[in-house]
């Protein structure tokens, strides 16, 4: 190998990075700093527009830059793209010739059939959350309304008081414990992580099985906790596990191999069914199959085909359809089929809307986008200050535990001093609370309290006019919005869908009375019409999701009428929070870090070339490699990808020209580690028969495969050679070097690459493109501007 | 035997029809009905017939009367039960009426036009007597059809009542109503909630409104409100926590260390023709300033 091929060249790390690795692969960054450092000596201009720059006092490690976590202009090295491209080498050849059609034939019956299990399964997860929550949301609710009335005639009310508190804090307490200990990746609602997968990233265990029952868990905890959050989110995310899960056929962390569907393993197929799984999560989660193919094609995959959408759709009916099933005969009507979607909205009976409302239903959404834009700015700050300041996983706990506990108390002083009394009546009130109010009357703050957040909005969709009085309802909306800010991002499983909803219709319901109080003679003024138009703006606002969005929205409301104020809604609202700010999950995903692809390429950067774009100087293998090259190249270098070349020419260099030699194929990291993990070197091969280097070594490896230092090699086999040739890819995906920006990014979009080779006019090897590579130029919107940002790249 | 067996299944039909077509007037009613429109006369009902028509009119027209004069304060179900019956008893009788053709009466009334009078007279008086969910206040007999006797666990929650009710028109003028009536109202609310209970949302009309207006007059009109109790250590635990979530964000503020990242250096081309070539500065200009905002695109 050249000496030249040492220095380090991508920013692909180890995909199984966690805290313990952390000191590692800092060492190694300021290692290969070093490096860098006696190679070329200036690098004084290297840095970002960051404010807190901070520089080590170390003389060793002096020109090593630190930047202070929490900025939106930054990426992150611990996320890898996944190999979405099929690697076409000697090995699947020879398999595809064994096979015959039979064996297609087989495996496209069984995607169908993965898609039944994965339906099927994901709404019995949804079942089951739906069904715990209701049974232990009524015990909470009953023996706290008990001990309300109970406690206003001795005049106790601290017990009642002390005992919601505890029934907000224990659930919490256990949800993030588990979130914040055992599984990170599951906080949130998994909506950007989901979206991250299918966008080609490899979020770290973001589709393990223990990611969905802590998700599980998380979200039926941390909803019983009372805390502003609802179930659909995680739902979504549960979905995309479950569909990872079952399409492999095996767990790697319970260490189960089922020995089925092994063709699957790869993350090609994978990918499809993940985005089947997400929208199967959101058709439990809403009761919306259409609205959840939609929200794959819109939110998710990056790679679409005509037949995968029939497919998905297929397993999102499954899903309502089974969810159906069992909710309606849990609720005591089987066979009915009433109860399709977690999130029941209950059917609106006065749907007629009038010429006169549309300019209503405009000024709507422009509300719902300002007060989005205002809820993503909040949360951005808030989400920046916790990562700076509460990374402890102990605060973080003890920070959920104290949302909980106000969330309680402002529950409970809302009751207290607002005296809203209506009389008991047919509405659906379950648990009506008497507090100060006459007898025969509950008070309408305690009714949208104790309940669930998401029976809460079927109330404010449903409720008569006149349930509630304008500054009850004004108080509420201003006390929830700063509440559900507060609660997204805790460390707590939890969705944003509802408590958007909730502040929208309680914003939409006081417009609604306004309307009422101008319109008083029409026939069309219902306020349940206008609460569901502002839940629509709030979460629009906030989440900035269009088509999919208003689909889920009409079939969660069973309602085709509404369309057209729905659309319009969702529309003026993303439209107004865009001119702000971005949606709340991208923002979370820039803060993550994750090289995310947008749909377009940065405009105006067709003067920026291949050259400037990629890595160089390049890690190169030759088609035979010794044993401890690649060992030492694998444990010092952190990349994924390698080209293999024949040796370059001597005399490139005198002509100042920089290439790595004749390119022959591309081979991956992980190809290597099995390769040298199996032993499969050319002085042994007596041992093993070349044909039985079969795909199913990396197979069975898929997907996680060890480290180079999980592979013990003896000195002695460090001097046998390794053929290369069968194993790697030898034709690639190639770029010449003068090959424009955007025609590099639709490439990598359109085809979900991994590595891009950059070859010069004699196919000669001059550099490597990544993903990271496009993804650090982004284009910034804000307050009407646009610029092209360059991200600086992080070590983690 | 042929004509015999005609008219035996004919017969069948007939009586098939008697019993089903005012629930589903099939094709095959119409039909029949047609023949029967050929054979009779069925626009002009018999005199028979008419009396039996006008004696439901009159029922219904009490029951009209009696459901506005029992509307404030509501005792529907109590006060018009045998109106009720009546009523459907008159209905059930123009059916067994027979003409002088042997025909049922209903037939002169019932699926000959759109307006349906009859039915929909009955279908009114149907309506507001479960409005008001009254059969769950009267017992049933043997068939399930209701009876004019009240529910024992309604006649004694009614005798709650009058006690409860008697008491509170005796105190109207004193300022001891709560204390000397609560007894009996609670005794009330308590036989009212097992009646909820045990009803749900269906529980009759009557009972409802009588404790509705049992506690809108103790609660407005007596003014026997909850007395407020201090709530000192509500508030207490409430500025407490107030103050928790302040506290630990100072605290977080304060106790934490920066958390910083390395920065991943770029390994770009300038640098490698830099460096082979060891004099010429070839960098990019964009890595010149990588990390930097580099090209602003539209003002």
């Amino acid at each position: 190998m050249s000496k030249l091929n040492l220095v380090n060249h991508s920013e692909e790390y180890d995909t199984e990075y966690d805290d313990d690795e952390g000191a590692d692969i800092e060492s190694q960054a300021s290692y290969s700093t070093k490096i860098f450092n006696r190679l070329t000596g200036s690098y004084e201009s290297v840095m970002g527009p960051f404010n807190k720059v901070l520089r080590q006092n170390d003389p060793d490690r002096i020109n090593v830059k630190k930047v202070q976590a929490g900025n939106m202009h930054l990426l992150s090295a611990k996320y890898e793209s996944l190999d979405y491209d099929v690697c076409e080498n000697t090995l699947l050849i020879d398999e595809e010739r064994t096979k015959g059609f039979r064996f297609i034939q087989r495996k496209d019956l069984y995607r169908w059939v993965i898609m039944i299990f994965i339906g099927v399964i994901t709404a019995l997860i949804a079942c089951a959350i739906d069904i715990t929550i209701e049974e232990i949301s009524s015990i909470k609710y009953s023996t706290l309304k008990t001990e309300v009335d109970e406690c206003i005639l001795q005049g106790c009310l601290i017990v009642p008081f002390f005992l919601w508190i505890a029934w907000n804090v224990v659930p919490v307490l256990i949800g993030s414990f588990l979130v914040a200990y055992i599984e990170p990746v599951a906080a949130g609602s998994g909506i950007p992580q989901v979206k991250c997968y299918l966008n080609g990233v490899k979020v770290p265990r973001i589709v393990r099985i223990k990611t969905l029952i802590v998700k599980v868990l998380g979200v039926t905890t941390s909803v019983i906790g009372g805390l502003a959050v609802g179930k659909e989110g995680p739902m979504i995310h549960s979905g995309a596990v479950v569909a990872a899960g079952i399409s492999q056929g095996k767990t790697t962390s319970l260490r189960k191999d089922f020995n089925t569907f092994k063709y699957f393993r790869e993350d090609h197929e994978k990918r499809d069914f993940v985005s089947g799984g997400a929208a199967a999560g959101v058709a439990a989660a809403f009761g919306a199959p259409v609205g959840g193919v939609l929200f794959s094609l819109e939110e998710g995959a990056s790679f679409w085909n005509q037949s995968l959408t029939w497919r998905i759709f297929f397993g999102s009916m499954i899903s309502t359809f089974t969810l159906n099933v069992i909710l309606s005969a849990y609720h005591g009507r089987p066979g009915e089929l009433t109860y399709a979607g977690l999130l029941n909205f209950g059917k609106f009976d006065n749907t007629s809307y009038d010429f006169i409302e549309i300019p209503v239903f405009l000024l709507m959404g422009m509300i719902g986008g300002l007060l989005g834009a205002l809820f993503n700015h909040i949360n951005l700050k808030l989400t920046i200050f916790r990562m700076r300041h509460i990374y402890r996983k102990w605060a973080k706990v003890l920070e959920a535990i104290i949302v909980a506990a106000c969330t309680a108390t402002v529950g409970f002083s809302m009751i207290l001093f607002i005296n809203d009394c209506k009389p008991l009546g047919e509405d659906p009130t379950r648990y009506p609370i008497q507090m100060y109010c006459g007898d025969g009357q509950y008070s309408a703050i305690g009714a949208i309290w104790f309940q669930t957040p998401e029976a809460s909005v079927r109330s404010l969709f449903h409720d008569p006019p006149g349930s509630h009085r304008l500054t009850s309802i004004l108080i509420f909306f201003c006390l929830y919005f700063c509440l559900s800010i507060w609660t997204y991002g805790l460390s707590v499983s939890s969705g944003l869908f509802i408590p958007a909803l909730l502040t929208g219709a309680a914003w939409g319901r006081v417009v609604g009375m306004g309307m009422e109080h101008f319109f008083s003679e029409a026939s069309w003024v219902d306020p349940g019409k206008y609460a569901l138009i502002g839940a629509a703006a709030q979460l629009g606002g906030i989440v900035r999701m269009t088509l999919s969005l208003t689909v889920i929205l009409i079939e969660a409301t069973g309602n085709l009428t509404l369309g057209l104020p729905l659309m319009i809604t969702l529309m003026v609202a993303k439209w107004v929070g865009d001119y702000f700010n971005e949606g709340i999950y991208d923002t979370h995903i820039q803060l993550m870090g994750v090289p995310l692809l947008p749909w377009e390429p940065p405009p105006l950067s067709h003067n920026i070339y291949a050259t400037e774009v990629m890595s160089c100087p390049v890690v190169t293998f030759h088609m035979k490699e010794t044993v401890g090259t690649i060992i030492d190249v694998l444990t010092s270098e952190s990349y994924n990808g390698f080209p293999v070349v024949d040796p370059p020419n001597p005399s490139d260099y005198e002509d100042g020209q920089v290439n790595f030699g004749t390119f022959r194929g591309l081979i991956l990291r992980s190809q290597l580690i099995v390769l040298l993990q199996h032993k499969l070197f050319i002085e042994t091969s007596e041992s093993w028969d070349h044909k039985g280097v079969a795909l199913k070594y990396f197979r069975d490896a898929y997907p996680r495969y060890p480290t180079i230092q999980q592979v013990h090699i003896s000195d002695e086999e460090r001097h046998f050679t390794v053929d290369l040739q069968p194993i790697m890819n030898p034709a690639p995906y190639t770029a010449l070097n003068n090959a424009s920006m955007p025609r590099i990014f639709r490439l990598f979009r359109g085809l979900g690459l991994r590595h891009l080779v950059i070859v010069n006019d004699n196919n000669k090897v001059v550099g490597i493109v990544t993903r990271k590579d496009l993804a650090r130029y982004r284009l910034e919107k804000h307050m009407g501007k646009m610029r092209l940002e360059e991200l600086t790249i992080l070590d983690r | 035997m042929r004509p015999q067996k005609y008219s035996v299944s004919s017969c069948f039909i007939f009586l098939v029809i008697i019993d089903f077509h005012k629930f589903l007037p099939t094709a095959e009613a119409s039909i029949e009905q047609e023949i029967h429109l050929d054979s009779f006369d069925i626009t002009t009902p018999s005199p028979i017939c008419q009396d039996a028509a006008s004696l439901f009119g009159s029922a219904v027209s009490d029951f009209s009367s009696c459901s506005v004069r029992n509307a404030r304060p509501i005792n529907l179900c109590q006060g018009c039960v045998l109106e009720f019956l009546t009523v459907l008893k008159t209905y059930e009788d123009i059916s067994d009426t027979y003409s002088a053709d042997n025909i049922s009466c209903i037939l002169y009334f019932t699926n000959l036009d759109q307006l349906e009078v009859l039915k929909l007279n009955l279908e009114f008086v149907k309506y507001l007597w479960n409005r008001g969910h009254c059969d769950n206040c009267f017992a049933r007999d043997g068939n399930g059809t209701i009876t004019g006797a009240i529910l024992s666990d309604i006649s004694r929650y009614n005798q709650c009542y009058q006690l409860t009710s008697g008491c509170l028109s005796r105190h109207s003028q004193s300022n001891t109503t709560c204390t000397e009536c609560r007894m009996g109202y609670n005794e009330l609310n308590v036989l009212y909630s097992h009646l909820e209970e045990k009803y749900g949302q269906k529980l009759c009309f009557d009972v409802v409104d009588t404790m509705n207006r049992t506690r809108e007059n103790w609660s407005y009109n007596f003014n026997c409100y909850p007395i407020r109790k201090s709530e000192f250590w509500v508030y207490f635990l409430m500025i407490c926590m107030g103050i928790i979530p302040i506290s630990f964000y100072l605290l977080a503020l304060l106790l934490s260390n920066v958390q910083e990242a390395t920065v991943v250096q770029l390994r770009r081309m300038g640098d490698t023709i830099d460096r082979s070539n060891g004099a010429h500065h070839i960098v990019s200009p964009l890595n010149q300033q990588s990390g930097e905002p580099s090209v602003e695109l539209i003002e």
